[in-house]
């Protein structure tokens, strides 16, 4: 071979080759975009832990602190993974009421012209009105207790998820549902093998970004005005200017969303998609 | 179809006549074509028969009795396959039996038959959209056959096809025809599918009215290559034109 003639590319190209002989196959090229992104994400974090160490503490610091978190008893007597199984169960409850709310008025809104236009005037109002204010009323009116985050939470998460199953009704295939009348098909029929599945894409994004906003604003809430779940105690330790613990229960949320998405989300969207070609 | 009218609401206060006075029969075991420009109401006249839009005036019978749309099954096989994509093509099919008067135990054994029949048995657990364009065409015709229809109402079906598998189809739907001994009515642009398929054409105009009937006397099977098919298709051409604007 004159090397000359071979680019830099082509190059790489055959090492990757000689490494990895069948990268080019798609699942194996999503597993080395992965792994190579985690990879040079820890990389980089490393890097900063060199470059600025009493601001960004080294990961293996982090992994083993947060290991400590997860399993010893910390500060108001309680384990790291008592924190996170509380936070996490407030999030499965508003989880819950959000997305059956988004469901109900977001297909009510499709079904029903009236309930179409009061809520569409009121939506932008709900989107905009600031979560920290919100929940800042919600804790002085209610008390600083869980069910005020929860309260607070279900009511401003919930208009995101509406809006996305508003345009799946609007988005319904009027062919379909005309191809159903003409085989005299019933409505519990129509809904189960036609409305409903056309909806499914539609609900999983809405879940996805539903669980992001809880997630996000119930720690938001617990760090203003509880003393229980992996906000308040990330609010202590930011006050005793710990950066360390901080990034543990960072690295922790990480694990259980990544967890969530990969263990929970992914299979079951594989299972309702597998009609979709590759 | 007795005297049969339809219209849309049209701009300002006025009404836009699809369907005047629209006289039309079909013998049973026939198979129609029913030809004319686009936006003539051809595709009025189907919803019209498959019970999807209500005539503003006239009278359908069926058996010499007066009826509604109801009171027969007119099934539907669409330009476009309009199958449910995440449903496999045996859970398709099924989808138009379950509201029927049929008993579920029968259900597998219709499904097996009208698969067979257009030669798909083999992608019963198959989801559409990893079949061809013919074969998703083939799985609305099944569906159609499945629920025993007194009429299958088919419009364009082919039109979006390639020449090749669209003549394959056509070819496959005279055999299923001449099979089931059910009635077609087959809408259509193009004039030689048209005298390939039907027993008889009618021709209609840009107002809706079916001004000419044209009786096929043409043996089967049928040949595209066949010189009688020609000579019919210029004299249709010829009808045709002298009353609709090309």
């Amino acid at each position: 071979m004159n090397w000359k003639d071979v680019s830099i590319l082509e190059f790489t190209f055959s090492i990757i080759d000689t490494i990895v002989p069948n990268w080019n196959d798609r699942s194996m090229q999503k597993s080395l975009v992965s792994t190579g992104s985690l990879v040079s994400f820890l990389l980089l974090w490393y890097v900063g832990s060199v470059i600025v160490p009493d601001a960004i503490p080294a990961p293996d610091v982090v992994f083993a602190y947060t290991f400590d978190t997860i399993t010893s008893t910390g500060p108001r007597g309680k384990t790291g993974f008592d924190h996170l199984f509380i936070s996490l169960r407030r999030v499965a409850v508003i989880g819950a009421i959000s997305l059956t709310a988004t469901l109900a008025i977001g297909i009510t809104m499709g079904l029903n012209e009236t309930v179409e236009d009061v809520v569409s005037m009121w939506l932008p109002l709900w989107m905009t009105t600031p979560d920290i204010i919100a929940l800042l009323f919600f804790m002085i009116l209610m008390g600083f207790e869980g069910i005020s985050v929860i309260v607070v939470v279900s009511i401003f998460a919930t208009p995101f998820g509406i809006v996305n199953i508003w345009e799946g009704i609007q988005d319904l295939d009027r062919e379909l549902i005309e191809m159903g009348q003409t085989f005299e098909t019933g409505t519990v029929t129509m809904w189960r093998h036609v409305y409903l599945p056309h909806l499914l894409p539609y609900v999983f994004a809405s879940s996805r970004y539903l669980l992001g906003q809880i997630w996000k604003l119930v720690l938001v809430g617990e760090a203003i005005g509880l003393n229980t779940g992996m906000g308040s105690i990330v609010r202590l330790w930011f006050t005793l200017g710990e950066i360390t613990p901080i990034i543990a229960y960072l690295v922790l949320f990480m694990v259980v969303v990544l967890g969530l998405e990969y263990i929970v989300l992914k299979p079951l969207e594989r299972h309702f998609f597998k009609w979709r070609p590759e | 179809m007795e005297n049969v009218t339809k219209s849309f609401a049209g701009e300002g206060d006025g009404r836009n006549v699809v369907l005047d006075n629209v006289n039309l029969e079909i013998e049973s075991g026939s198979f129609v074509s029913l030809m004319g420009p686009s936006g003539c109401g051809k595709s009025t006249l189907l919803n019209i028969l498959a019970g999807i839009l209500e005539m503003d005036s006239g009278t359908l019978r069926y058996d010499g009795e007066s009826v509604s749309s109801d009171d027969f099954f007119a099934a539907y096989v669409f330009q476009e396959p309009r199958l449910l994509n995440w449903r496999t093509v045996g859970e398709n099919i099924r989808f138009v039996l379950r509201d029927q008067d049929i008993p579920e135990e029968e259900y597998d054994e219709r499904i097996t038959r009208e698969l067979k029949r257009v030669g798909l048995l083999d992608e019963r657990d198959a989801y559409p959209l990893r079949l061809s364009g013919g074969m998703q065409q083939r799985v609305g015709l099944a569906r159609a056959l499945a629920v025993n229809p007194d009429l299958i109402l088919m419009d364009e079906p082919f039109s979006a096809l390639d020449e090749l598998t669209a003549r394959k189809l056509r070819r496959d739907v005279i055999t299923l025809w001449q099979e089931t001994d059910t009635t077609i009515l087959f809408v259509t642009h193009d004039i030689v599918e048209a005298i390939y398929l039907a027993d008889r054409i009618l021709l209609m105009d840009e107002s809706g009215d079916i001004f000419e009937e044209v009786d096929i006397g043409l043996s089967r099977p049928r040949s595209f290559e066949d010189p009688q098919l020609n000579d019919i298709e210029a004299d249709v051409m010829d009808d045709f034109y002298s009353r609709v604007d090309a």
